[in-house]
């Protein structure tokens, strides 16, 4: 309990993202208990936000809140738009109890990781001195950690990947990734929600939608949520696909 | 009460407000790209500052109006014309069923913004009918205007069967100064600090040009380069519309409207709120240069723009009212 409470306590600075936003830093770090010590202010900001917060977007090691400058000024006009944030941002902070441990939800993620959805999976394992079917198993075989959502709407930042396989982006990006296309980059694993040009290593694919704009919220994972992948063949991965669609 | 979509534009979108509140999942709020020009169209009519409206960027779209409205044109896109004849920009004016519009020419910029009286009744998805083309969603939310289209807009007028298609109110706008280089104000960026004084110097000291390579998601802008600690390693953040980030080339590139929810590279500045209309107006090829400048400054020069679009919206919502009572 009082390790919790250090490292909600730990070192941070709040500064001005622009005129509309102020963001909360607690270190340029991808840490895993850095991003639980986030995402615990995430949840508590949200519980009973103020009208004028348009946006808290909690990345890897900080969390911004956006706001409406304009509302703020008209209902609270005796201190700055960034100062009464930042103070709103510290007495949550500090209100937040360490006790619990917030569980997290764990997703189990289809991906087969054979041709043609592996483009990149010859390169790593060349790269890794690795067979395939180790770096499967080694891609396969922990928890990840959803540790923000960005780059596209609903892209996972997953971490973190085992270090035998945590290989570089490409050096030349592609210009057109799948969608549920399973990549590596650095420590860092995700999933191309939607076609998208892309840097990340491609392994894998996923038959789940990870966007769905007729879903609340349309998006398959949220910031905080533990993902675990597993491997299906082509035609499992076939079957899914019809079946969903 | 409609409008038709008869030819289609290069990127005629539908804005208002933008979706605020699901940028953890990665769904940033968009709206506008130019926000001052967008808020001035709805004040002239009196709507709500975020009402929707269309976006038409160069070349824009014919369009053919249904059901009699009174439009306003503001931005810096093409001219308006209205069966053929030229309509003022930041003056309201009529329209009988059937009339068509039409552009032609350049007021200097990028974008017009059409507002209607009483604003569009699009399609919205999660509360907002803001087109972003980043979203993999069906309808207007995620797709530019096509021929074909039919967007409803609110008002229903009562009968002006005496009033001549292209009549103007008698009040208009006096559109944001033209400035041939304009100053851009900006916020030091949690980065700022780590940039050598050469670097912070020399990005106040010369003009940048916008590139090509500018679309409603970014501006990529050419300039002299500015030099950072190659060994400075970031872990992705949140960023704002407005944000400068320093790409590894050592050029910047500003979010705008439909930009990425976080981002890796160094925040070296951002452009305050109330000026981000100025950059987002400026064709391929034009200069600007930066200017730093604090917190209070922004937020003094914010509630000045703010202030004077809701006097102005109010002024209006009066005005128009006056207008349609005569008419009933």
């Amino acid at each position: 309990m009082h390790a919790t409470d250090t490292i909600d306590r730990r070192p941070h600075e709040v500064y001005p993202l622009g005129d509309a936003a102020a963001c909360i830093d607690f270190g340029n770090a991808i840490d895993r208990q850095v991003n639980q010590a986030v995402h615990r202010l995430f949840r508590s900001l949200t519980e009973a936000p103020p009208p004028w917060v348009r946006n808290i977007v909690p990345a890897y090691s900080s969390l911004a809140v956006f706001y409406d400058a304009a509302l703020i000024d008209r209902i609270a006009t005796e201190d700055h738009p960034f100062a009464i944030v930042s103070r709103w941002i510290e007495s949550v902070l500090n209100a937040m109890t360490h006790t619990e441990e917030t569980q997290s939800r764990l997703v189990h993620v289809p991906v087969c990781y054979e041709d043609p959805f592996a483009p990149d999976l010859s390169e790593l394992s060349d790269r890794c001195r690795l067979d395939k079917e180790s770096i499967i198993a080694l891609h396969t075989g922990r928890t990840y950690r959803v540790y923000m959502i960005g780059f596209l709407p609903g892209f996972p930042y997953l971490g973190d990947v085992d270090e035998r396989i945590a290989v570089p982006r490409r050096n030349e990006p592609r210009l057109h990734v799948a969608a549920g296309s399973v990549g590596i980059a650095g420590c860092q694993t995700g999933i191309y929600p939607v076609d998208s040009p892309g840097g990340w290593q491609v392994i894998g694919r996923t038959p789940l939608a990870l966007f769905d704009a007729g879903n609340s919220p349309p998006t398959l994972f949220q910031p905080g949520d533990e993902i675990s992948f597993y491997s299906i063949t082509a035609h499992e991965y076939h079957h899914h696909q019809r079946r969903t669609t | 009460m409609s409008i038709t979509i008869i030819k289609e534009g290069l990127l005629d979108t539908i804005q208002d407000g933008g979706r605020p509140g699901l940028a953890h999942l990665g769904i940033g709020p968009g709206g506008p790209l130019d926000p001052f020009s967008a808020r001035l169209g709805n004040a002239l009519l009196g709507n709500d500052l975020f009402a929707a409206q269309l976006e038409l960027h160069v070349p824009a779209a014919t369009l053919r109006i249904d059901d009699a409205t009174f439009l306003v044109v503001t931005g810096a896109g093409q001219i308006p014309y209205i069966d053929g004849r030229e309509m003022p920009m930041n003056q309201p004016f009529f329209a009988q069923a059937g009339s068509s519009i039409t552009w032609s020419g350049t007021a200097g910029g990028r974008c017009s913004y059409l507002s209607f009286i009483g604003g569009l009744q699009a399609d919205q998805w999660l509360g907002s009918a803001a087109t972003n083309l980043r979203l993999p969603i069906p309808g207007l939310c995620g797709r530019a205007l096509r021929r074909g289209d039919r967007i409803v807009f609110h008002a229903s007028l009562p009968a002006f069967r005496n009033r001549d298609t292209g009549s103007v109110l008698p009040w208009t706008a006096a559109p944001p100064p033209a400035e041939p280089t304009p100053t851009l104000l900006f916020l030091p960026g949690h980065e700022w600090s780590r940039l050598p004084a050469s670097s912070q110097a020399g990005l106040a000291a010369q003009p940048f040009s916008v590139t090509n390579q500018s679309d409603r998601m970014g501006f990529r802008l050419e300039g002299p380069a500015i030099h950072t600690d190659p060994s400075i390693q970031l872990v992705s953040s949140p960023v704002a519309a407005g944000t400068m980030q320093l790409l590894p080339n050592g050029q910047l590139i500003v979010l705008m409207a439909d930009h990425q929810t976080t981002g890796g590279y160094p925040r070296v500045g951002h452009i305050i709120s109330a000026q981000l209309h100025k950059l987002a107006q400026l064709p391929p090829g034009r200069n600007l240069v930066f200017a730093q400048t604090d917190l209070a400054t922004a937020d003094r020069i914010r509630a000045r723009q703010d202030g004077y679009l809701l006097q102005l919206k109010n002024a209006c919502t009066f005005r128009i009212q006056t207008v349609l009572n005569d008419a009933g």
